[in-house]
């Protein structure tokens, strides 16, 4: 470890103290909205080394010898802009891009640098929401969460739900970030819907492979989303009327080109129509919905500062009412995240933000029957404080360092019941936690064919009193430390350029998890608790490996890559094989532990532009898991399937028309057999067989849409357009669950014992109607 | 809580849903041996006895034929209780003159009206063995080669005090009994309580079981819902209901953990299905085999069901 700093100081001194460079820097931004862009790249024309990405907040440095240069700015689906820069002095350049018509070729030059072939990073991917809204979406419900599943390594955590699993990790190993604040339960209705409205987000990042060592806390991957700005030079809506759920969005400067904002809210409304048909039944009264707000703001005082505050409130309600038993209860659950930034140029060269967040997840549900009521909690709530320096010495060295502390508050099932006047409580207890950790990573081009990431991640998790430790038989204090985890997260990335269009590229991170989400389920449920790293529950590690072979065609317009990944995973955990959910028992008294392992060859092929664009994504894995209590041999993990495919299309036949296609195979999600039946108490019991050694049918399905832009290419200052989709378009009947139905009177032996597949989603045809409008503007020249 | 990703299942899934029947596949493994074998002190008790059957394949028809040849003969059954042990005596109901069959079967909790098959039990005829609470009973069988073994406990019984009867919302007929029991501060206690209507066998409820972490200590008022086999008709506006004017009896019992563990996995196990609840293993507490051997002390209360 020692050597590694030693080699990393000396690489950024001795490289940043050469004379007479001076510094290039700015904010790059989309002309039309002022909305910054992440990860454009600007650099020297007909020297793509010479370069750098814009951070998170739209912002680069650039230190290059005095002289004259073109610099180049480019970003996907915006026009690349040429700018004779004469650099004898530190100079501020803010560079505005505008949006250009991908499918023309013209506007991507072979000067683009491909970041699938030029960045370090592997398994990184960026969203553009553009994209994400020409693909067929459930219901018309354009869901970010789904599109990261057609990707190859991500897979679907089951029909039609917004979970996932990356590489063979469980769906909590994933870190997903609504401006950097952790969304703890993604999903609405079950997970069939993501909680990220997509009018609201503006870029979406997936890191499956190489993390680098600004993220953490998660072995698997980093979903991190980011909310749009707001316009800041004029007013603009946008929203849509679907089947289930409609959507608008408000944005505009507040102080022009100074400050903005953006509001956004979606709400589903399919059960309150049906409410009249449930008159006079045993349901009456009974409804459900779910929404979502979005809201952010954000100040520039100056050239070097800018505030930014976010937040986010989304809600799921069920409303349940039985009549005939007088039976009812209410359950709302849901996220809120609040982040507050503060941006701050110390120089050219050095950037800070520094950021507060507040998150939390809670369910609730309260049901009464007679004079019996009984209340339930459960969630984590997080207070998040942390500072990150992005740092630019040189042209070779870029630098990101910084700390975080979180202060967590974990509820578990907390149970109260009243029975007439008397009132009970389960003894389970809430737990609290301190989770904290520094960083430092060098992106370190050390020469125009290899670029080096390394990276160093120092975390600590501290769990706190309150809590009454059964192992020792002791009560801590509040605040009292009662265990105490730490670790050292080596992070290391690598790329050597073959040529322009090819390059290999490896990584080998290794990642620490203290809190941690065990399911039953395969997909996120409302229900689903967070818990920490306790005395008896270890934080879960993994170390991964993954090489790369990138290669890009025709002038970028076929990209592909083929990549390899070994993951072995340490303390992983499951419930116990006869685990029973109860509101008594603590979970973790119900958890077994053991260690994972997962391999794959993932391949991937995308055509970039062109009048019909898209990809195709194909995954061989295995994900074994073994634990002592679960039989005692390796057995599948729940996240294991060996084939994996996605084809993915976009087909511009006409200039008013689109075409989007997604067609997804996978390999039958593996479940326990039922083996046999056993005799008691007058009645047959489920015997079951060997852990997850069963699949199902193969899943495979087609989803299409039609969009269709009646004003296509005009200017319009009010802007529609039609979607049709149709989800499950050859009416598949993939396998959902499964029961069984044991019918046989053990008195008479008469009888019949049933089991049934059950499918959810047949075809589901669905049609949007979404619209923009943009306030008139003069034509203006814009300045920072 | 048990029921509340099921209902949330059934209240969104069933909108679009489509169910077709499959034929699982043949199971693979071995047939294991299935003890159930209790050892009862209180009132009526019936005098310790095992059933033994072996595990059958999940057909999609069943027979009478099928069901008896299930039960094993010829095992060897013992119970040893301090430094006692005694043999249980196989004992098939077709063994029995015709009228002490039908006494016979309603004590094994068998409703001898339609009882098709020829049940075969392992029982102490002899009454020898010592029933007494707070103390352990070891089992000992000896079947088709193989040898299992198990030991439980009967707890002390903690007995019922009062119980009333409410009307039912879904119907002025209907009645719903709670009922009240002081809970001793000392220990952890497991309830499992059975429920019997004009003389027919006791049925356990769906959720027989119970622990005292919700009122170690405390008097409690709880509903006790009539127990009913889980193969009957279930009707949600009378389940767990009474018929005002029909008399009925409770019989609530202690049990150890591992009876209760036993309990509450088969019983999680019966009501949870699909991929939001997976499955849950059965906890046995037989070694070489499933099942359960169980001892039980228990209160009887006799009541006929009317709203004061």
């Amino acid at each position: 470890m020692r050597i590694f700093f030693t080699l990393l100081l000396i690489g950024i001194f001795t490289l940043s103290y050469a004379q007479n460079k001076y510094t290039l820097s700015g904010y790059v931004k989309d002309a039309g909205s002022g909305e910054t862009l992440i990860a454009a790249n600007v650099f020297v024309k007909d020297q793509s080394q010479l370069g750098n990405v814009t951070n998170v907040y739209g912002f680069y440095s650039l230190t290059l010898p005095e002289g004259e240069y073109t610099i180049v700015a480019s970003y996907l689906g915006f026009q690349n802009k040429e700018l004779r820069v004469n650099l004898n002095q530190d100079t501020r350049l803010n560079i505005e891009l505008t949006e250009g018509v991908v499918i023309e070729e013209v506007v991507v030059t072979a000067e683009e640098k491909d970041r699938n072939v030029e960045s370090t990073e592997m398994g990184t991917v960026d969203l553009l929401m553009d994209d994400v809204k020409k693909l067929p979406a459930f219901m018309g419900e354009v869901d970010i969460l789904k599109t990261l599943q057609l990707l190859p390594g991500v897979m679907s955590a089951g029909e039609g739900n917004s979970g996932f699993y990356v590489r063979g990790g469980g769906p909590d190993q994933n870190l997903i970030l609504l401006d950097e604040a952790p969304v703890y339960n993604t999903g609405h209705l079950l997970g069939f819907f993501s909680v990220f409205n997509a009018d609201a987000i503006k870029n979406t990042t997936l890191i499956k492979g190489g993390m680098p060592a600004q993220y953490g806390g998660r072995l698997s991957s980093v979903v991190d989303v980011q909310m749009k700005e707001g316009n800041d030079k004029y007013y603009a809506a946008e929203g849509g009327i679907g089947l289930i759920a409609s959507r608008l969005t408000f944005e505009g400067p507040i102080v022009k080109n100074k400050s903005s904002f953006i509001i956004s809210g979606r709400r589903t409304y399919a059960f309150d129509i049906a409410q009249p048909f449930l008159e006079g039944t045993n349901f009456e009264g009974t409804n459900y919905y779910f929404y979502d707000l979005n809201a952010k703001v954000n100040y520039r005082f100056s050239d070097k500062d800018r505030l930014f505050a976010s937040a986010y409130f989304g809600r799921d309600v069920l409303d349940y009412k039985s009549n005939q038993r007088g039976f009812n209860f209410k359950m709302p659950w849901g996220n809120a995240t609040t982040t507050l930034r503060w941006n701050h140029l110390f120089s050219d060269k050095l950037f800070m933000n520094v950021s507060a967040i507040y998150n939390a997840y809670d369910f609730e549900i309260e049901g009464s029957q007679d004079q019996f009521t009984l209340r339930l909690i459960s969630g984590i709530e997080d207070w998040n404080a942390k500072v990150d320096f992005d740092f630019f010495p040189s042209v070779q060295h870029s630098l990101k360092f910084g700390a975080n502390y979180t202060y967590h508050t974990f509820t578990p099932n907390i149970a109260s019941s009243e029975s007439g006047d008397v009132s009970f409580e389960s003894g389970i207890k809430e737990k609290f936690a301190h989770e904290s950790a520094i960083y430092i990573q060098d992106n370190y081009k050390i020469n125009p064919k290899l670029t080096v990431d390394f990276g160093l991640r120092g975390s600590m998790f501290t769990q706190v009193g309150p809590y009454e430790s059964k192992s020792e038989n002791k009560t801590y204090d509040k605040g009292e430390p009662v265990v105490t985890y730490t670790g050292l997260e080596p992070r290391l990335g690598a790329k050597y350029t073959l040529n322009q269009a090819a390059s290999l590229k490896l990584g080998v991170t290794y990642n620490n998890q203290y809190i941690h989400l065990v399911t039953s389920s395969s997909g996120t449920l409302p229900t689903d608790i967070w818990l920490p790293s306790t005395q008896k529950v270890k934080p879960q590690k993994a170390i991964q490996y993954a090489v790369g072979y990138f290669q890009n065609f025709l002038d970028d317009k076929y990209e592909t890559s083929i990549e390899l990944y070994y993951k072995d995973l340490w303390d992983q955990i499951e419930y116990s094989e006869y685990y029973v959910p109860s509101p008594t028992v603590d979970e973790e008294d119900q958890f077994v532990f053991g260690r994972g392992r997962s391999y794959g060859l993932e391949l991937f092929i995308k055509k970039r532009y062109g009048k019909l664009n898209g990809w195709v994504g194909y995954t061989l894995s295995r994900t074994t898991r073994s634990f002592d209590e679960i039989q005692g041999v390796d057995f599948l993990a729940k996240y294991d399937r060996t084939h994996d495919l996605s084809v993915v299309g976009n087909y511009q036949f006409h200039p008013k028309w689109n075409l989007g296609g997604a067609f997804i195979f996978g390999t039958g999600n593996n479940y326990t057999p039922l083996e046999g039946l056993s005799l008691i108490g007058n009645e047959f019991v489920l015997v079951f067989g060997d852990r997850n050694s069963v699949r199902e049918d193969n899943y495979h399905r087609i989803d299409l849409s039609l969009t269709y832009d009646p004003s296509v290419g005009k200017e319009k200052q009010f802007h529609s357009t039609w979607t049709f989709s149709v989800y499950n378009a050859y009416n598949r009947r993939n396998t959902f669950l499964r029961y069984y139905d044991v019918g046989i009177n053990a008195q008479t032996g008469a009888g019949e014992g049933k089991a049934y597949k059950v499918s959810i989603f047949p075809i589901i045809p669905s049609i949007t109607w979404n619209f923009k409008w943009k306030q008139k503007v003069k034509e203006e020249k814009q300045e920072f | 809580m048990r029921y509340l990703n099921f209902i949330i299942i059934v209240f969104f899934i069933l909108i679009t849903s489509c169910e077709e029947e499959f034929v699982p596949d043949e199971a693979t493994s071995e047939e294991q041996i299935v003890v159930e074998g209790y050892i009862e002190d209180g009132p009526e008790a019936a005098p310790p006895y095992v059933f033994l059957t072996r595990t059958a394949s999940f057909f999609s028809e069943f027979s009478p034929n099928q069901l008896e040849g299930l039960f094993i003969s010829g095992a060897e059954v013992f119970v040893k209780t301090g430094e006692t042990e005694f043999q249980l005596t196989e004992l098939c109901l077709a063994d029995l003159p015709a009228e002490l069959q039908e006494t016979a079967a309603e004590f094994l909790g068998f409703n001898p009206d339609s009882l098709a098959v020829n049940i075969c039990v392992y029982i102490d005829l002899s009454f020898e063995i010592p029933v007494e609470q707070g103390r352990q009973y070891d089992l000992r069988i000896e079947a088709e080669g193989k040898t299992l073994t198990a030991t439980t406990l009967i707890p002390p019984v903690v007995p019922m005090d009062s119980c009333y009867f409410t009307t039912a919302p879904s119907a002025d007929s209907l009645a719903e009994l709670r009922c009240f029991i002081s809970d001793p501060s000392a220990q952890t206690d497991y309830y499992r309580y059975f429920t019997s209507v004009e003389d027919q066998p006791f049925y356990p409820g769906f959720n027989s079981i119970i622990d005292d972490a919700f009122f170690n200590g405390l008097s409690f008022e709880f509903p006790v819902p009539r127990g009913q086999l889980r193969t009957q008709e279930l009707d949600p506006a009378t389940f767990g209901y009474f018929v005002k004017g029909d008399s009925i009896r409770v019989k609530f019992g202690n049990i150890d953990q591992a009876q209760y563990d036993f309990w509450n996995t088969l019983e999680y196990n019966a009501q949870s299905q699909g991929p939001f609840a997976s499955y849950t293993r059965v906890a046995s507490n037989i070694e070489g085999g499933i099942g359960i051997w169980g001892g039980i002390s228990y209160t009887l209360k006799g009541m006929r069901v009317e709203v004061r």
